[in-house]
């Protein structure tokens, strides 16, 4: 391998920083997944209401999250937003708006799939029954679309994970920018960049595993 | 105001103005009646019985309901012409494809409406669907979940959903048009069980043999109009208007049911 030989002392000299880097990707997957969670919701019910106006406005919300790269997003609420509106927030701040409303965005259209994939004969069976329409959409359409929903959701959560990485180009300290410059510090970038990739796979499978596993459970259930 | 069971008065509904589903329809009946609904597709049986559950707008008309004022054609009226959402609750109503909701137990199938719609308490309402799934031969089925059902007990649940808000008269839509045939004698056993309790039923069926079983009177018709109206044994065997007697002959390849 062209006189390169594998160091795996760095490796290990280089974990307590990684770990430091990691506990931010957490963190801030964490809150923002909490947020794409409830605010995806939200987006849905803007996006489907019967007000115009809010429909829009979901809408053009949705569209522009979803069709703008999510590195370009980054930077651009990183650069421009104080810019434009005179907000000033601390980094990390800026980073959780940033990706929060790129997942709320994509979780809406998650929620809003699952939303009309319930058939109408639902809707009239509740009507037969005598529900009223907010205890439809409580009893009725939200578990489901909830249920139906699931596994998109984490499957976007698992997005979200690998998301946050791009942060470290706006010098956010999580995990990816603690291994660029601990790369650039020890030079050893093959060990450095493997090991950051390890731990990125390394949290992801677990939970692409319980899609898998949720998306089996659900066809039982809703066959 | 004549004190009939359910009166329906020149009941019309057409989509865009241009197809008339409903043009024009008169029939009262009587309690205790097994109203079967027969005719070709699209002669607006299956809109008649969704106009009476009150799940479609119309356009002209009204339906009494135990000399009650229910239905009326109203304009300005975005969604449905209710007068009175009481008399609704009266009614109960079972669908082709079961509608049974696939996140709830068949126990919390049933129990959903009374307890969240009715304010009954949960222990009540528990009680009184585990006697009736009991009387159903479902009672060790109350924990599973649809997904697990067969079709045909899926109906039956779905049946039983129905019959727990103790409605005055039950409407069928084709209830066993989505069951695999050796499914289908259980729902319909099921139906005649109800006949025998003197339950009032409207049933919109393509079953003709099954019609004649539980009619106590059948309504043929075909584009929005009430064609023919007579007990089963008259329009089986001596329909006395030619389009029910070439109907007849179309769906049961033979001149008569016997």
């Amino acid at each position: 391998m062209n006189g390169y030989t594998w160091d795996s002392s760095v490796v290990f000299s280089s974990l307590p920083q990684l770990m430091s880097g990691l506990a931010v990707t957490l963190q801030l997957t964490g809150i923002c997944a909490v947020i794409g969670l409830v605010g995806g919701f939200l987006v849905c019910l803007m996006a489907m209401s019967r007000i115009l106006p809010l429909r829009w406005i979901a809408v053009i919300f949705i569209e522009l999250f979803r069709c703008t790269p999510a590195l370009v997003q980054i930077i651009w609420i990183f650069y421009c937003v104080p810019f434009f509106f005179g907000i000033f927030m601390d980094p990390f701040t800026m980073a959780v708006l940033a990706l929060g409303m790129n997942i709320t965005a994509f979780n809406a259209e998650a929620y809003r799939a699952a939303i009309q994939a319930i058939p109408s004969s639902h809707y009239d069976a509740c009507t037969a029954l005598g529900l009223s329409s907010l205890k439809r959409t409580i009893y009725v359409i939200l578990p489901q679309a909830v249920l139906l929903a699931i596994p998109v959701l984490l499957t976007n959560t698992i997005g979200l994970l690998q998301q946050t990485a791009l942060v470290a180009i706006v010098a956010i300290s999580d995990l990816m920018y603690q291994g660029k410059s601990l790369a650039t510090q020890t030079y050893r970038p093959i060990e450095i960049y493997s090991t950051v990739a390890f731990i990125y796979f390394i949290l992801s499978l677990p939970l692409s595993q319980v899609v898998g596993f949720c998306e089996k459970r659900l066809r039982a259930r809703l066959a | 105001m004549s004190s009939c069971f359910l009166k329906v008065q020149n009941l019309r509904k057409s989509y865009g103005g241009l197809v008339h589903v409903l043009d024009g329809m008169n029939f009262q009946m009587e309690p205790k009646e097994r109203i079967v609904v027969i005719g070709p597709s699209g002669s607006g049986k299956s809109t008649l019985l969704r106009c009476i559950m009150g799940l479609e707008k119309i356009d002209d008309g009204r339906i009494e309901f135990e000399g009650a004022r229910y239905i009326e054609a109203q304009a300005n009226r975005r969604k449905d012409n209710l007068v009175d959402t009481a008399v609704r609750a009266k009614i109960g109503m079972v669908f082709q494809h079961y509608t049974l909701f696939p996140h709830l137990t068949v126990l919390g199938n049933l129990v959903l409406s009374p307890i969240r719609a009715r304010g009954e308490s949960r222990a009540s309402a528990t009680e009184r669907a585990m006697q009736l799934l009991k009387r159903l031969g479902l009672d060790n089925r109350a924990n599973a979940y649809p997904g697990m059902l067969s079709g045909g007990q899926k109906q039956r649940v779905a049946i039983a959903r129905a019959l727990l808000l103790d409605p005055k008269i039950m409407l069928f839509d084709e209830v066993t048009s989505a069951l695999d045939p050796e499914l289908v004698a259980e729902v319909e056993g099921l139906m005649l069980e109800l006949a025998e309790q003197k339950m009032s039923m409207m049933i919109v069926t393509h079953d003709m043999w099954f019609a004649k079983r539980i009619a106590t009177r059948v309504i043929f018709c075909a584009d929005g109009h009430i064609v023919e109206d007579a007990p089963p044994a008259k329009i089986f065997s001596d329909p006395a208007e030619p389009r029910t007697a070439d109907f007849l002959k179309k769906v049961l390849h033979v001149d008569t049911v016997s």
